[in-house]
């Protein structure tokens, strides 16, 4: 009895350590973070663009800028083709071995290393234009996200109960009213935590952007010209010799991360809540 | 065919993958009134249900041989059209299958679906949830979400949801079995109800509630149908031994 209290407790503790570990890196990442980037939060930040370099001052408003039109492109290209992709897999594609194995190949890619969508993008989209243009990058990220999506989207609609299927289909519906009215319904929440994930992924990423969408010193709109990003201009202001660079890629990071974050959350309480709206969240018992 | 016939089956089998699971079926299910399918867990009630709407047709491996019979024509041949089939014989599982949607427009989908009229909706909902007497439970909130009522009401929802079609038959598949006895009660008093407008054909585990509410009782033991006959005489003067066993609790 009292030697099996003993393992028990010495288990216990040896987990509570290792879980110490973790959280030790993760929080005194996140702390440099906060007391590094948020005393350089300024509205100029966000409203100037950058001064010439090694001139004082400026902010990061082309960042800013090619990175909303960046991410939220990819996001237009790839929440669809993850959602239809995803509901082929869990509606259609379940008796097929072709469609299965397919499947668990779109498993393994959300795995992938972010570079490898970067290279095939390069190769694909900037090699043969002989330039780096915004719409490689965004292919590159739509392309991460996909996976992202389409798994959970698969995983949240082959939760749902098939006797709601079958119900349906006693009503004398076709297969496509059901995945429309019924199993989509079912599931909205799940596949919405999806893309929320799946944004969230993309809006961290530097490495799919180094060589395609590259980076721009100016602030740019053109699609066919390197664009801007958050995370690569942090990349490089990191990289640079300038004191007043390191300031704003501080800032810069700890805003991404707080966006991530933020998104993340929402992410969470939508599947937990059931709703994004904070007044209607109420703690389940 | 007799004219108080519903569905006739004809020798019919059926095969999950290369197991055969219903072995030469034979059986006449009257109009208006209730058969009840009865036997031990793993007999073939369910998959036999299942077979009057080819819901077995939604996975792949499964084969069916013989004939049923249903205005006239083999409901088993290939090209029938299963839509308009569903459509007429409906189904009420052995868990409340509420959709995610309203209550009005869980009971409103099927009719939707057969092209009803929206002006017409909410007089043919009503007209459903009073025939499934949950009209007065319900008429308030009507908007709620369908996952809001209990499991009893769940159930009588999804039973104005299918008779809201207007189908000729209704199978139930153990649709008390999941429900605690008041609810149990609600239910039977329904189906009884029901009969006066719908064929019904329930599976249930429960003897007394086959003695109860119906009026045909088949017994199956082993994918066949060892005996059928009026509910009566079967809980009466079973004419095989098998189906004494059964009924007198020796067995299942």
């Amino acid at each position: 009895m009292f030697k099996r209290k003993l393992i028990s407790n010495i288990m216990l503790f040896i987990s509570f350590l290792t879980a110490l570990y973790g959280l030790f890196w993760l929080f005194w990442i996140l702390g440099t973070l906060f007391v590094n980037g948020f005393k350089y939060l300024t509205l100029d930040l966000f409203l100037q663009d950058p001064t010439p370099p090694g001139i004082e001052g400026g902010g990061l408003r082309h960042a800013f800028i090619g990175h909303i039109i960046i991410t939220s492109l990819a996001t237009l290209i790839g929440v669809p083709i993850g959602v239809c992709a995803g509901i082929y897999y869990a509606e259609y594609g379940k008796n097929s071995y072709f469609f299965m194995a397919l499947k668990n190949i779109t498993d393994i890619m959300v795995s992938t290393p972010s570079i490898i969508m970067g290279a095939v993008m390069y190769a694909l989209m900037v090699v043969p234009f002989k330039q780096f243009n915004a719409i490689s990058g965004i292919f590159a990220l739509a392309l991460l996200m996909i996976p992202v999506i389409s798994i959970t989207t698969y995983e949240m609609l082959i939760l749902v109960p098939h006797t709601l299927r079958e119900a349906a289909y006693a009503l004398g519906a076709y297969k496509w009213q059901i995945i429309k009215d019924i199993t989509l319904k079912a599931a909205k929440f799940g596949i919405l935590t999806g893309i929320l994930l799946g944004v969230a992924r993309i809006s961290g990423e530097t490495a799919p952007l180094l060589f395609t969408a590259f980076n721009n010193a100016y602030l740019s709109v053109d699609l066919f010209k390197p664009m801007a990003s958050l995370t690569v201009t942090i990349f490089n202001y990191v990289m640079g010799p300038y004191d007043y660079w390191h300031k704003q890629a501080w800032a810069a990071a700890f805003f991404l991360t707080l966006l991530v974050l933020v998104l993340s959350l929402f992410a969470k309480a939508l599947l937990y809540f059931g709703t994004l709206n904070p007044f209607k969240w109420k703690i389940k018992k | 065919m007799e004219r108080n016939v519903e569905i006739e089956v004809r020798n019919l089998n059926f095969y999950y993958g290369e197991k055969l699971v219903l072995k030469n079926i034979n059986l006449f299910i009257y109009k208006n009134k209730v058969t009840a399918l009865i036997g031990p867990s793993g007999c073939g009630k369910t998959t036999f249900l299942r077979c009057l709407n080819r819901m077995h047709d939604l996975y792949v491996g499964n084969r069916y041989e013989g004939e049923i019979i249903f205005e006239g024509k083999n409901i088993l041949n290939k090209n029938i059209d299963l839509i308009g089939l569903r459509s007429k014989i409906g189904m009420v599982f052995q868990k409340p299958t509420p959709f995610p949607m309203s209550i009005f427009d869980n009971v409103a989908y099927g009719l939707k679906l057969k092209g009803i009229k929206s002006s017409e909706l909410k007089e043919r909902v009503e007209k459903a949830l009073i025939d499934a007497a949950l009209w007065d439970e319900v008429k308030d909130k009507l908007k709620e979400s369908a996952f809001s009522l209990s499991g009893g009401q769940q159930q009588r929802l999804c039973i104005a949801r299918a008779i809201a079609v207007e189908p000729k038959v209704l199978l139930f598949d153990e649709p008390t079995s999941a429900l605690d006895p008041i609810s149990t009660s609600k239910i039977e008093e329904l189906i009884v109800k029901l009969k006066s407008k719908i064929t019904i054909v329930i599976v249930t585990h429960n003897m007394q509630q086959a003695a109860r509410i119906s009026d045909y009782t088949a017994f199956m033991y082993l994918g066949e149908l060892i005996e059928v006959g009026p509910t009566e005489k079967i809980f009466t003067t079973p004419e095989k031994k098998l189906t004494e066993d059964y009924i007198t609790g020796r067995f299942g």
